[in-house]
């Protein structure tokens, strides 16, 4: 897939992932994983994206001992996550159309 | 590999990163590793599981904005004493200075090869009159040689004949002309482009 594009991707999945409950960053991958191929070392950046554009924010929670990165989606992540949707759903009348009947 | 192996392979690949920066990456890192043996996998594992150690210290340089790029490079250039690096922080400081005169330069070039392109237009253009003025001096001179005399058009079939052989003998020499100087603008296109590259390439 094009670099660009995938990244694009990656970062509605992440936000996506976030949409339903905080999340930290293994977990985010476990959700992510079966749809699209993602690791840490592509994570970080994207999580460093998101946060410098304000569709998230962090939170350190203490966990067993240690403090664990927790991710929360904000009102700009979950516009962004709607504006994917209808320029998508563009992109799909395409792809039917290409697909042909 | 361990995970105290891991993150000081990390801290040394990212040496250049701000202490703030190191430490976020680092506990990003020491956390996934956590998280995952929490998850069952060993120590060996998890830390293998993460990927290849190159890639996450390049994704994590390729984040930064340039500027730290090439605090980096420079830092490092310093131990090596390389002056490519120095040119490339001078070109982007010298900014308002060199790109005033680029762009003049720029121009004198482009004014150059309008000049080039305009004299060769012109000898093609000098090429299809006297293929225009052979055909129609043909036409001319037969009628001619009716509504005058035979003598006048003949001469006018005469000069149109040479227009037709000027024709025919410039048309190499001003193809192969023009060829030459397609291929001279190439060279010097790359040339100057030579000049730039080799101050950008690092980054």
């Amino acid at each position: 897939m094009d670099i660009q594009l995938k990244r694009g991707l990656l970062e509605i999945c992440v936000l996506k992932a976030l949409e339903k409950s905080d999340s930290y960053g293994y977990q985010i991958i476990k959700d992510i994983s079966p749809y699209i191929e993602i690791s840490e070392s592509t994570l970080y950046p994207i999580l460093k994206r998101l946060e410098g554009a304000e569709a998230l924010s962090v939170y350190s929670v203490e966990h067993n001992g240690r403090l664990r990165k927790y991710y929360s989606i904000t009102e700009k992540g979950k516009k962004r996550i709607k504006a994917f949707l209808a320029e998508w759903q563009e992109i799909m009348n395409v792809y039917k159309f290409i697909e042909g009947e | 590999m361990t995970k105290e192996e891991l993150l000081i392979n990390l801290k040394n690949r990212l040496s250049f990163l701000s202490a703030q920066e190191l430490e976020k990456a680092m506990s990003f890192y020491s956390e996934a590793v956590d998280d995952r043996i929490e998850s069952g996998f060993s120590e060996e594992e998890a830390v293998a599981d993460l990927g290849d150690i190159n890639e996450i210290a390049k994704n994590i340089e390729l984040e930064l904005p340039i500027t730290e790029l090439v605090k980096n490079k420079v830092k490092n250039s310093r131990d090596k004493s390389d002056n490519k690096t120095l040119w490339i922080v001078l070109a982007i400081c010298g900014f308002p200075l060199w790109l005033p005169l680029a762009i003049a330069f720029c121009t004198i070039i482009f004014a150059i090869y309008i000049v080039i392109w305009s004299v060769i237009f012109c000898l093609y253009a000098a090429l299809f009159s006297f293929a225009v003025l052979s055909v129609t001096g043909i036409v001319a001179g037969i009628i001619r040689s009716f509504l005058v005399s035979p003598a006048n058009g003949l001469m006018i079939i005469g000069v149109a004949i040479s227009c037709a052989g000027l024709f025919i003998l410039l048309i190499k020499p001003i193809l192969l002309l023009t060829k030459k100087i397609i291929k001279l603008t190439a060279l010097i296109a790359k040339k100057i482009k030579g000049l730039f590259v080799s101050g950008k390439e690092a980054i």
